[in-house]
């Protein structure tokens, strides 16, 4: 049965002779950059500073990468990264699925209401805020500690909408019919609507793992003791704000490279692998016993 | 009356008892800031101390800054522009993606397809620059052809066109990815049923998948549409001299003449102004699309 | 009511997590000076703890050196925005004004005056530059070198140049003519430009307005009336140079839209220019970097040069924008705050912001400084490359790069003259003036537009923005 489903139809010949040659365009336009970087990454000092677009090393070495390895201690900032995002990346995808899910109800009184009151938040562009939110987190003495990592932005509006519209798909007889049977609301939430949505959880988190990976504003916000940096921020520190305009130290591009590669990588990877999650279609009617 | 609402309510305690934590959230985090901000941008430039009221001075000196309309214009056009083709060409990307029978093959270009989006402006405005130098890899593929060199980067009437593909680029496998779910959670028999009426692929498409991302298109131009105000580090990274008439925008003069001068109301007010158009066009989208109706 | 609890559980699940891990504060000190340092400190958190240690055993202080990871700027701005309450800031030159005139720095001017370690180290010629008013709200981080002309000698050297009576504009356009034929019919390399400057911020254009005489910036007169002298008459001969060189395929395009890191690619790593303007302790880099590469010095050998006379016969550069310490207006310990301003301008204080901390980055050895592992990756700078103190000599810290004293010796020449660029006594809003400037007169390089036209259109534009009167 399963099987059979995920077999299907295709388009006639021409169709797809431009699909792929369309396909080949991207892949070739947006593997440009990873190209170059990774070449650069992998080349020597010298040859890395050398202007003008490399897409292949020569000679290739992994000096860059020793050079990092030689000037950041990897191990603590790692850990941090990790463990914030991770802690981040979760209790977003609680919250986001929670609003959405109540957003998508669609005969809430005041809906409107709180979409509006959601979508308002997205609208405040971050120089108004900025001292704001340094203030605020002072006071709730999240300066300096994890906590604060993982509390500022464990909900964004961007995943609230997304999580709204993807519940909407659902079809609403699937709820309905459980509530004639007697069952909850949060039943319903959690064995209907969380349950059709993996696909839609999945692409959230990933989504917010590599944000918060990447993010560098909130962790130069909220900390300043060196012992809680992230990875992101330990590289960018080491290679790339500490070359003073009279400075006496020169860090090479492949260095530079390198770490971009290095922050980058279990991203790509990740990125890859959840994919595997929901690149199959989703069968509605397994969900009704 | 009253109690027909009293019991609707409280069937619907639970929802509100769910939004509660998320709310909360909202107004310590995100409103409360705001708030600070907002009165800021009635307040003096004074980043230390107690800052005394100046009614709407901040707001008139903004406005009165003799680029402001250029850049508004500026905001405007890159803004819209980046808007439609985000959507279109993620669409597409996300359509012709789903015809891709290979998981595998599938999954590497959705892959390669969002790379551009792990990388920092900086990183993607150091290749971009190199692919359109003079030297670069664009004048080399022209030169195919005997076009004469063309110096990208600083002839204005391609700063705009430049920067909105570099927006394109960056993030049209992000948006294809959120298409792309949506097109997963399509009922898999309804294809079925489809195809036992003799639908071909092409049927199918038009008629099963696009009717039901919908939703999703709307999501996305909502989505898109809080953006188009707001586009700063793309353009922070590639202004130079020779573009900076084109490509100037109201967020880039927010930071240069504010937060760089330590102007705290000079900032607060631009970027108030900055949120009051944004509110307006994302309230004129969200009214056209019937975003809020089923 | 299972519902109910179900949120309940999830509410106090959300704060948990918060609460858990919100005892990580960092602990208050009894008495403690805080200061909030961009560059100045130790690179991790080990040597920042060393970093902040030597400091409180110099001075006898409770010190709290805190050190954002990255973007000060935005930090700064958060912190005092928010009403955090330091003693000392780390400040440029355009934050120290910035926030002078907005009443939040300290007056420094008697203290400075009263200073026994100020004036026995400090060279009233540099105190001079950063007056602000005839006040002063800020002491030293380090000294300030300046940028000043920088040629590839090996390649002039194979087309036969003498540098040495390289004095005006037409000398210079002779030279880069020179070096542009050599390079594209000699050695073949087609289209050579010789000449690259960094446009964005019309930042290394002063070795050649020297010629006319005038500087950078916006000065005020007698009179207190604004005006920027790149834009008035003298100033159009350069103007109408740069224009040529341009024209003639003498100055890189990438001028307006390349990165100071390409320049610097351009000049050591792949000779694609011969001439640059950048600071003196880049000639150093420019041939440490190209002895790495091993071509130091047969293809690669630059040196410094002051550029081109100005009228009154002498060499104008300009002054990098100082790093600055200040004392916020509302600091609890500005005493205190003010022994870190005057240890940093010891001969101690140098060596602590140069080589690093004793027995972490060197060790001492028969009476000389043994740099150690970590030492060399921190290349002898914790926030002052060069110490501001007169008494420091730079040669405890070892060899120097190739080139580099030689140039920053050219700042100490009698016909030469180091100066800051035109603030206005504070009130340039530089970034804008920048802008505008870059703006205009790319047009003209370009060829868009005359010098005339170009400088008017500026001009206009700087007074509509109260720039200038």
């Amino acid at each position: 049965m399963a099987k059979q489903l995920v077999k299907r139809d295709r388009l006639p010949l021409p169709v797809r002779i431009i699909n792929t040659a369309l396909l080949i365009f991207v892949v070739v336009l947006m593997g440009l950059p990873m190209l170059n970087v990774l070449a650069v990454s992998f080349s020597t000092q010298a040859k890395s500073d050398t202007p003008g677009l490399v897409l292949w090393p020569s000679p290739a070495t992994v000096q860059g990468y020793t050079f990092i390895w030689n000037h950041v201690r990897f191990a603590v900032p790692f850990f941090n990264t990790i463990y914030v995002s991770i802690v981040g990346t979760v209790l977003h995808v609680l919250m986001a699925s929670l609003a959405g899910y109540v957003l998508s109800q669609p005969q809430l009184p005041g809906r409107k209401t709180l979409t509006t009151f959601i979508l308002l938040t997205m609208t405040i562009p971050y120089e108004l805020t900025m001292i704001g939110i340094y203030a605020v987190n002072r006071d709730l003495h999240l300066t300096n500690t994890y906590a604060g990592l993982i509390i500022n932005g464990m909900i964004s509006g961007f995943s609230v909408l997304l999580m709204r519209n993807y519940f909407m798909g659902i079809p609403r007889s699937l709820a309905e019919s459980a509530r004639i049977d007697g069952a909850g609301e949060i039943r319903i939430f959690r064995s209907i609507s969380l349950r059709l949505s993996i696909s839609a959880l999945m692409t959230i988190g990933t989504l917010e793992l590599i944000r918060r990976w990447n993010n560098i504003t909130m962790t130069v916000t909220l900390i300043s003791d060196m012992k809680k940096w992230t990875l992101p921020v330990v590289l960018r520190y080491i290679l790339f704000d500490q070359t003073t305009t009279s400075g006496t130290s020169y860090i090479f591009a492949n260095a530079k490279m390198a770490a971009v590669v290095l922050t980058a990588v279990p991203l790509v990877v990740l990125y890859f692998f959840t994919q595997s999650f929901f690149s199959t279609g989703i069968m509605i009617g397994s969900i009704k016993e | 009356m009253n109690t027909t609402r009293q019991r609707r309510l409280k069937k619907f305690r639970v929802f509100y008892l769910m939004f509660l934590p998320v709310a909360a959230y909202f107004i310590i985090f995100t409103y409360y800031p705001f708030l600070k901000g907002l009165i800021m941008s009635f307040q003096e430039n004074r980043l230390l101390g107690v800052r005394p009221f100046c009614g709407l001075e901040n707001y008139r000196f903004v406005i009165k800054e003799p680029n402001f309309l250029a850049s508004v214009k500026n905001s405007l056009i890159i803004g819209l522009w980046d808007m439609g083709l985000y959507f279109g060409f993620s669409l597409v990307l996300a359509l012709i993606l789903n015809e891709v029978a290979n998981r595998m093959v599938k999954q590497s270009i959705q892959t390669i397809a969002y790379l551009p989006y792990l990388f920092s402006w900086a990183v993607i405005g150091g290749v971009w620059a190199l692919i359109f130098d003079l030297q670069g890899l664009a004048n080399k593929f022209l030169s195919l052809f005997s076009v004469e060199p063309i110096f990208f980067l600083a002839t204005p009437s391609l700063a705009r066109p430049l920067i909105i593909a570099m927006g394109v680029w960056r993030s049209m496998g992000y948006f294809a990815l959120l298409f792309t779910v949506a097109i997963m959670t399509i009922d898999q028999q309804l294809f079925e049923a489809a195809r036992i009426d003799g639908a071909g692929r092409f049927t199918q498409i038009t008629h099963i998948i696009i009717p039901s991302l919908t939703g999703t298109m709307k999501t996305i131009v909502v989505l898109l549409s809080i953006g188009v105000l707001t586009h700063f580090d793309e353009i922070y990274v590639m202004v130079n001299p020779a573009n900076r008439r084109m490509i100037g925008t109201l967020l880039l003069y927010v930071y240069e003449t504010g937060i760089l001068n330590f102007k705290t109301g000079t900032a607060s007010a631009g970027a108030t102004l900055v949120m009051i158009g944004t509110v307006a066009i994302t309230g004129l989208i969200r009214k056209f699309t019937g975003y809020d109706e089923e | 009511m299972k519902a109910n609890r179900f949120v309940t559980v999830l509410i106090v699940l959300v704060f948990l997590v918060g609460g858990l891990f919100a005892q990580g504060q960092v602990e208050r000190k009894a008495v403690e000076v805080k200061v909030l340092a961009g560059v100045t400190g130790g690179k991790d958190d080990t040597e920042n703890a060393l970093f902040e240690k030597e400091m409180e055993k110099a001075t006898g202080l409770n010190i709290t050196w805190e050190k954002p990871p990255s973007g000060y700027d935005q930090v700064l701005m958060q912190k005092l925005g928010a009403g955090e309450v330091y003693d000392l800031l780390y400040l440029n030159q355009f934050q120290m004004y910035a926030l002078a005139n907005q009443g939040a720095l300290t007056d420094l001017t008697s203290r400075i005056a009263a200073s026994s370690v100020y004036s026995e180290n400090v060279d009233p010629d540099e105190l001079a530059k950063i007056q602000m008013n005839g006040k002063y709200y800020a002491g030293f981080n380090k000294l300030e070198v300046f940028p000043l002309v920088n040629v590839n000698k090996a390649i002039t050297d194979k087309v036969g140049i003498n540098l040495n009576t390289l004095n005006t504009l037409e000398d210079y356009y002779q030279m880069l003519k020179k070096v542009k034929n050599y390079m594209e019919n000699t050695v073949g390399r087609k289209p050579y430009y010789p000449f690259f400057t960094y446009m964005p911020d019309i930042w290394d254009l002063q070795p050649w307005f020297s010629s006319a005489g005038v500087r950078r910036g916006v000065f005020k007169d007698a009179s207190g009336k604004k005006y920027a002298p790149f834009v008035q008459a003298q100033a159009k001969p350069v103007w109408e140079w740069l224009a040529k060189l341009y024209r003639e395929g003498l100055m890189d395009p990438a001028s307006f839209t390349g990165k100071t890191g390409d320049m610097r690619n351009k000049m050591w790593q792949s000779q694609e220019i011969v001439m640059d303007v950048d600071w003196a302790a880049w000639t150093g880099l420019y041939n440490n970097n190209a002895m790495t590469a091993g071509t130091y010095p047969h293809t690669v050998n630059v040196v410094g040069l002051p550029g081109t006379k100005s009228p009154s016969g002498t060499f104008m550069l300009e002054q990098g924008g100082a790093s600055l310490w200040a004392i916020p207006a509302n600091a609890k310990h500005p005493d205190e705050a003010f022994k870190i301003i005057e240890y940093m301008a010891t001969k101690e204080g140098g060596l602590l912001l140069s080589a690093g901390i004793e027995g972490y980055d060197y060790v001492i050895q028969d009476g000389k400084l043994a740099f150690t592992e970590v030492g060399l990756a921190h290349a002898k700078d914790h926030g002052a490359p060069f110490p501001i103190s007169t008494q420091f000599d730079l040669g405890v810290l070892g060899t120097m790069n190739p080139g580099v004293l030689e140039s920053v010796a050219i700042g100490k020449r009698a016909d030469v003259e180091v100066a800051p660029m035109g603030y206005a006594d504070g009130e340039l809003d530089a970034r804008k003036y920048y802008d505008i400037m870059s703006k205009w007169m790319t047009d003209c390089i370009m060829g868009k537009m005359s010098a005339d036209a170009a400088m008017r259109g500026a001009e206009n534009e700087l007074r509509i923005n109260s720039l200038i009167d």
